[in-house]
């Protein structure tokens, strides 16, 4: 289904139960596992997950359509993530320029991550990170979204993601066989 | 999206979890969604509600007043007073009636 047809579907009264099914159908796998590497473990994905989609339901009326509806449900999902962490921070608005506090601790004490030998070499070079960096990093080289996407979700210059993550990436690649 | 890359990262997830989060996702979102807009419609019931309390109590205190004004009794009235007296209504009780409660200014007896 396109976007503009589940769009109307959702924006109506009688269908919009029946398009908001076939919105979790199908986003919750893509938004599920953009909020996990934001807030790394499960509970806490999950729970942010939760809150996503009731303010995807609560706020579709407000969907103008000015952007994709994907870029949008993204941008629902980033900035409940990064609200997850300053609640989680008792840190008002979290300063997303800076590391993330606690991120291997976090990583390990979660009874769904499997640590072996590649994933905790990666995630360290990944804590090494801004929340910024590692946010452009994950939604490029995992999540596979263009570079006009992410500037549109994290309201941000396109070629200031570019920059950005081409720097990275090529830390990245060159710790990772350190 | 790349797959296989939760792989990579480590990260695992429970058996299941996405059949089982869809309809979890779905109830969540639309029963709190309906719970906020019940409130709403309660919500806006609370105008009206006061309206109302000031509409009853405008007339429970003007009828009040009508009544604490209303300075007769069943006595002034012959036909009520022979109910409660249970005297039969009679031209002599008439008569009785009229020269006991009335002023004599107002009445008018023909010769």
């Amino acid at each position: 289904m396109k976007d503009e047809e589940l769009v109307i579907l959702l924006k109506s009264k009688e269908l919009k139960n029946k398009g908001f099914k076939i919105l979790i159908d199908l986003y919750q796998f893509k938004i599920y596992w953009m909020i996990r590497k934001v807030v790394l473990s499960h509970e806490s994905a999950n729970d942010v997950l939760q809150n996503t989609y009731i303010k995807i339901y609560r706020n579709i009326d407000k969907f103008r359509q000015e952007s994709k509806l994907s870029t949008w449900i993204y941008r629902i999902a980033y900035n409940e993530s990064i609200r997850f962490l300053s609640n989680e921070s008792k840190i008002k608005k979290i300063n997303i320029d800076t590391v993330q506090e606690n991120y291997t601790k976090k990583l390990y004490a979660d009874n769904y991550f499997d640590a072996n030998k590649l994933s905790v070499k990666f995630h360290q070079l990944l804590s090494e990170l801004t929340v910024r960096q590692r946010t452009i990093f994950n939604m490029k080289y995992f999540d596979e979204l263009k570079f006009k996407e992410i500037s549109k979700i994290l309201e941000m210059n396109e070629n200031t993601i570019k920059s950005i993550y081409y720097d990275v990436e090529k830390k990245i690649k060159r710790d990772i066989t350190e | 999206m790349k797959k296989n890359y939760n792989k990579e990262l480590g990260f695992k997830i429970p058996k299941n979890y996405f059949e089982e989060s869809n309809t979890k996702l779905f109830d969540l979102s639309v029963n709190k969604k309906r719970n906020i807009s019940n409130l709403k419609s309660l919500s806006e019931f609370i105008p009206y509600s006061i309206a109302a309390i000031f509409i009853i109590g405008f007339f429970v205190i003007n009828s009040n007043q009508n009544i604490s004004n209303d300075n007769s009794t069943l006595e002034d009235s012959a036909l009520l007073y022979s109910l409660i007296s249970g005297e039969e209504i009679t031209e002599q009780y008439v008569f009785d009636y009229l020269v006991t409660n009335t002023s004599s200014n107002n009445i008018i007896y023909k010769k």
